[in-house]
């Protein structure tokens, strides 16, 4: 019994996936199938990035995208994948300072870039202050958007700072106010199916307000 | 997605040259290329990466502006160009 509990709590929710996920590709998967990949001529590009602070190199079909080189090459599984299409901002991300939808960025095309995940804000232990806040404020409930919609408020604030305007702004020669309206706008990008908008509306608003990042 | 070779592009010159081969489409962003490549609405042959190319720059000329400026960035354009106004108006509408 002893030795049963132990294993289960070795056991992962991930690590079961992966295993039962393999198993049933092996299963599923006809000869011809394999043949047909094999026959296909494969290119291989080298890609270096840096992300979080720490240089990883590796040789990638272009096909990859930036969230499957994170996510299924790297084990950075923060970014998530929710509609791989661009519409639900899950995979959101920081790259050379401005946050894109990692998912319908080829990795090739970041050759040489910096990439902050959801995985680097923490600094030692100690969240950071939009990290701080979305849990204050309750700013989700599954959590399966979070990481995408921390790392966009992150980038919302230096994009504001930077004086960038928005549809909400009524004059975009101006630098505008970050209101309500403004936080909506900027964050449309980014889908919450369970609806916490009103609380990361007041997450990002505490953290603007405090002028911390 | 189906397979494709890549090429990062090193001047306007190769680009274009690249660019000309059958089955050959640029990408930018390809925010409206990759999620058709993964429908397979999109099946180009080679993609040529013309985002390192200095083509961001913001200048008024006869026939267009700002060929690869982001969207936000014509938003920011001094009131004194005398472009900008139409861009705000497009920015309003659109």
């Amino acid at each position: 019994m002893n030795d049963l509990l132990k294993l289960e709590s070795k056991a992962t929710r991930r690590g079961f996936l992966k295993t039962t996920g393999a198993a049933t590709l092996v299963l599923a998967s006809s000869p011809s199938l394999a043949e047909t990949a094999e026959t296909v001529p494969q290119q291989s590009e080298q890609v270096r990035l840096t992300i979080n602070g720490r240089p990883y190199a590796l040789n990638l079909d272009p096909r990859t995208t930036l969230l499957d080189a994170l996510r299924e090459h790297l084990g950075f599984t923060g970014s998530k994948k929710g509609c791989d299409q661009g519409q639900c901002g899950a995979c959101t991300i920081i790259v050379n300072g401005q946050r894109i939808n990692s998912c319908l960025a080829l990795a090739v095309m970041h050759d040489g870039d910096e990439i902050t995940t959801i995985e680097g804000l923490a600094d030692e232990g100690v969240l950071h202050p939009m990290q701080a806040a979305f849990v204050r404020h309750d700013g989700f409930q599954c959590g399966y958007c979070t990481p995408g919609q921390i790392c966009s408020a992150v980038a919302l604030l230096s994009e504001h700072r930077a004086g960038w305007s928005s549809y909400a702004t009524a004059d975009v020669a101006t630098v505008p106010a970050l209101t309500d309206a403004e936080i909506a706008e900027r964050m449309s990008g980014n889908i919450c199916r369970c609806s916490a908008y009103p609380n990361i509306v007041a997450a990002i608003r505490e953290v603007a307000k405090e002028g911390r990042q | 997605m189906n397979p494709f070779s890549y090429e990062r592009a090193s001047d306007i010159a190769s680009a274009c040259a690249s660019a000309a081969r059958p089955a050959a489409k640029f990408i930018a962003g390809g925010t409206n290329l990759v999620d058709l490549m993964k429908l397979q609405i999109e099946a180009p042959g080679q993609l040529v990466d013309i985002t390192r190319l200095p083509l961001d720059r913001i200048e008024e000329t006869a026939e267009a502006a700002c060929a690869l400026a982001r969207w936000s960035a014509t938003a920011r354009l001094p009131p004194t160009c005398a472009c900008a106004a139409g861009i705000r108006y497009w920015h309003r509408r659109s």
